[in-house]
């Protein structure tokens, strides 16, 4: 089977300059850069002020509630992407309508969940 | 052997390689840290499948919000260092273990390159969103519409589970 | 090829009933009212019970109808009109019982209906991939509905035993339907019998299909995939509880009769003795686990699992003629129906007495039960007897139907265990009416009294019992015309499916 390599080209370049530049950079600064650590320096830096307790807190469930909404909108939106790069074609060939609905619906039943979601306070930051 | 060729075994060598450190690595942050690589080599294979819309899907969903969703979890968890023991498995029983799936993942390996699959050539267009979509909206609207269904089920109990305190307006 | 609407509703309303209702449910939360609980809780109950009227009526037209990845026919339609009764009497039982114990009561009915919708959606597909959506979003609705108890710390644990072993079941199902795919190049199991059989791809072909059956297994609660159903009952709200162990039943069984089907024809598999070992294994262990239980939620998931084992017996007798009969597929449905009845009467009985709010859980909080409560008890004594396999009740006549069938297709080892092991249910199933009629009482009841509706439906529910015992003529005959279509009218959407 034929396989179109040019066609990747662009994205393997884009892969291999973001990954050179971030490397290159890093790699000079370690190399160039002079090096006289002391013990403040070293010391962990929190506004000024000497750190107390431990930099590694425990999170709230609030976060996951926030993060897990936003992954199924997200999810959503993986569905909407080809529905708007397509709408016209389907709209030329004279399904445009049938394909409105049918994201319609799909945006009425998760507009449901939303607004139930909002309702019940999960949108809101509990304090 | 063509690039396309070694693209893909350098990519489902490092899946392998990164799921392995999924689940040996000790700290779950390392963990997770592994796991963002396995999903971001199978993002690549996909690519290198031709179905170019999925492996970009893959990054935006896999590698980028759920991994946020698993950091936020181990964060929430916030094991400390004490609380992680070694697994309580002796050396004989790592071994074991090791074996079993290594004998297993080299059964289905072979189970899945003898046979000859058929092959046709792929469509013009095979993988992109436009195909995609026009599968999408015309033949496999159903499975759509159950999919949104299935994702507002999920909100419900998202919300139902993790909220602390449930308001009515 | 284009989905035509108004077709899918004039043939799937009633499962899109459900739907809307549970949509509309959810909106109960939006508007404030202070009759929040009881307009959902009539919302559900009108709604399930349109839709068992729906199903029942579109199984009078005997149609077959097949959409792209839907079809109606008259199994899909028994079935659902099966799974839209269950909801029905889990959500008039279950309306006390939310009030006092649950803060989510909009959520538990928008939920149940849900559920009920992807059960529908699992009986009314041929295809993998609408089957696995149906699966998950009543899998998902049923995982939220166990933690319903929100500060139960049990409650909590086991929606999270359920949820995690309820995902290693999917991703073996997922797994199996992949080699699936791989090896057929379909995802439409009413087109397994075109396809010739591929030497090649055999190997591939029968993981797949084991891979699917064990995922079923998990999800029926068969033996050795059994160890999340006694802890998930356990912690599950009492309601709850009787919902997943007869919905998910009907839902489960039903889409493996599709698949039973869909493989029977296929000779290279060894699908009959793969089921002959599992009921086996189902039935002998279920029924002697149950035996040790203290706990009556425990003994009724044991029990089950024991029941999942009789009709795991009828899948086999379904594949040994190497095709689907009407002969083999109506003792497995009636079984089914009557499997349903007698374990929401149990559920609905236990769910009243849990509703005082604090939840029935250990064997001694049924002593003396009979001096405080004796309608109850009787009613629940008709219950347990008939799952015992008592004529002249229901539950004798499903089980010989049953055992009969196997006999006479050879399953003989199968069905002389099948009967050895229901007469050693009779001990178990007695337990509690002992305790009920012969130990004195110390504990206080506090269980309010019983509405209206929830009187009449458990009364009908005891002579439905009886009825079905003596007079199954008619419902048996039901049954008996209930058959799967062959094959699909319509255009199949799977990338054109050729001979592996």
């Amino acid at each position: 089977m034929e396989v179109d390599f040019h066609h990747y080209l662009p994205l393997i370049f884009v892969l291999l300059l973001g990954l050179g530049f971030a490397g290159s950079f890093l790699l000079l600064s370690y190399t160039f850069g002079p090096k006289k650590p002391t013990a403040s320096k070293l010391d962990v830096y929190e506004c000024g002020v000497p750190p107390t307790g431990d930099a590694r807190e425990r999170f709230s469930v609030k976060f996951f509630l926030v993060a897990m909404i936003f992954l199924l909108f997200d999810v959503e939106v993986v569905f909407l992407f080809p529905w708007a790069v397509l709408l016209k074609e389907f709209k030329a060939a004279g399904t445009g309508f049938f394909a409105f609905g049918a994201m319609a619906v799909f945006l009425l039943i998760l507009g449901l969940g939303l607004l139930y979601e909002w309702r019940r306070g999960a949108l809101d930051w509990e304090s | 052997m063509n690039g396309f060729l070694i693209l893909f075994y350098f990519l489902a060598a490092l899946a392998v390689i990164s799921a392995t450190g999924v689940i040996s690595l000790r700290h779950p942050v390392h963990c997770a840290l592994s796991l963002v690589v396995t999903l971001i080599a199978l993002a690549g294979l996909y690519v290198t499948l031709q179905a170019d819309f999925l492996g970009i899907v893959q990054v935006l969903t896999y590698a980028g919000a759920i991994l946020v969703l698993f950091i936020f979890i181990i964060m929430l968890l916030n094991l400390q260092d004490d609380e992680l023991k070694e697994r309580g498995y002796g050396a004989a029983a790592k071994a074991l273990l090791a074996a079993v799936s290594l004998g297993l993942f080299l059964s289905l390996g072979y189970l899945v390159t003898r046979p000859h699959f058929p092959i046709s050539a792929l469509p013009e267009d095979f993988g992109s969103i436009h195909s995609l979509g026009k599968a999408l909206f015309t033949s496999y609207v159903i499975p759509f519409e159950l999919a949104g269904i299935l994702l507002t089920v999920a909100l419900i109990g998202a919300v139902l589970l993790a909220k602390r305190r449930l308001e009515l307006k | 090829m284009r989905l035509d609407v108004l077709q899918l509703w004039q043939h799937a309303w009633p499962s899109l009933t459900l739907l809307i209702a549970a949509m509309v449910s959810l909106l109960t939360s939006v508007f404030p009212s202070r009759h929040r609980a009881r307009i959902t809780a009539v919302l559900a109950a009108t709604a399930f019970l349109l839709s068992a009227q729906g199903f029942f009526h579109q199984w009078g037209l005997g149609e077959a109808k097949g959409f792209e990845f839907l079809v109606v026919d008259p199994l899909s339609n028994y079935l659902g009109a099966l799974i839209a009764l269950i909801g029905f009497i889990t959500s008039i039982a279950a309306y006390p019982y939310i009030l006092s114990q649950a803060e989510a009561i909009p959520e538990f009915f928008s939920l149940l209906l849900f559920a009920a919708f992807g059960m529908t959606t699992m009986v009314m597909t041929t295809n993998l991939l609408a089957f696995v959506l149906g699966l998950e979003i009543m899998s998902l609705s049923l995982y939220v509905l166990v933690g319903l108890r929100r500060y139960d710390p049990r409650s909590g644990e086991a929606a999270f035993k359920y949820f995690l072993l309820g995902s290693v079941a999917t991703a073996f199902l997922l797994f199996g339907i992949s080699f699936f795919y791989g090896s057929t190049g379909t995802l439409d199991l009413s087109r397994i019998p075109e396809l010739l059989p591929n030497p090649e791809m055999a190997t591939l072909f029968k993981l797949g299909a084991l891979l699917i059956l064990l995922g079923f297994a998990f999800k029926v609660g068969a033996v050795p995939f059994h160890f999340w159903a006694p802890d998930v009952y356990d912690g599950a709200p009492m309601p709850v509880t009787g919902f997943m162990a007869t919905g998910v039943k009907v839902a489960a069984f039903g889409a493996l009769i599709r698949v039973v089907e869909a493989f029977a024809p296929r000779h290279e598999l060894p699908l009959q003795r793969w089921i002959v070992m599992l009921s086996f294994a189902t039935m002998i262990v279920g029924n002697l686990v149950a035996l040790r239980q203290r706990h009556l939620k425990r003994i009724l998931a044991y029990s089950s699992i024991a029941h999942a084992g009789y009709l795991l017996l009828g899948m086999a007798t379904l594949v040994g003629t190497g095709e689907i009969r009407a002969a083999a597929l109506s003792p497995i449905l009636f079984y089914l129906l009557v499997y349903s009845l007698l374990t929401l009467g149990v559920f609905s009985v236990l769910t009243i007495l849990s509703s005082g709010g604090q939840e029935l859980n250990d064997l001694k909080d049924l002593d003396g039960l009979s001096e405080k409560r004796p309608v109850l008890s009787a009613v629940l004594s008709v219950f347990f007897i008939s799952l015992a396999g008592v004529p002249p009740t229901a539950g004798f006549l499903a089980k010989y139907y049953l055992f009969s069938q196997a006999i006479q297709v050879g399953l003989y080892p199968l069905a002389i265990a099948g009967i050895l092991a229901s007469a050693v249910s009779l001990y178990y199933y007695l337990g509690p009416i002992v305790r009920m009629y012969f130990h004195s009482h110390e504990k206080t009841w506090q269980a309010p009294g019983v509405m209206a509706s929830l009187r009449l439906l458990l009364a009908l529910m005891v002579a439905g019992v009886f009825y079905l015992g003596l007079f199954p003529a008619s419902t048996l005959e039901i049954s008996r015309r209930t058959v799967p279509i062959r094959a699909l009218e319509a255009p199949l959407a799977s990338p054109s499916a050729k001979l592996p």
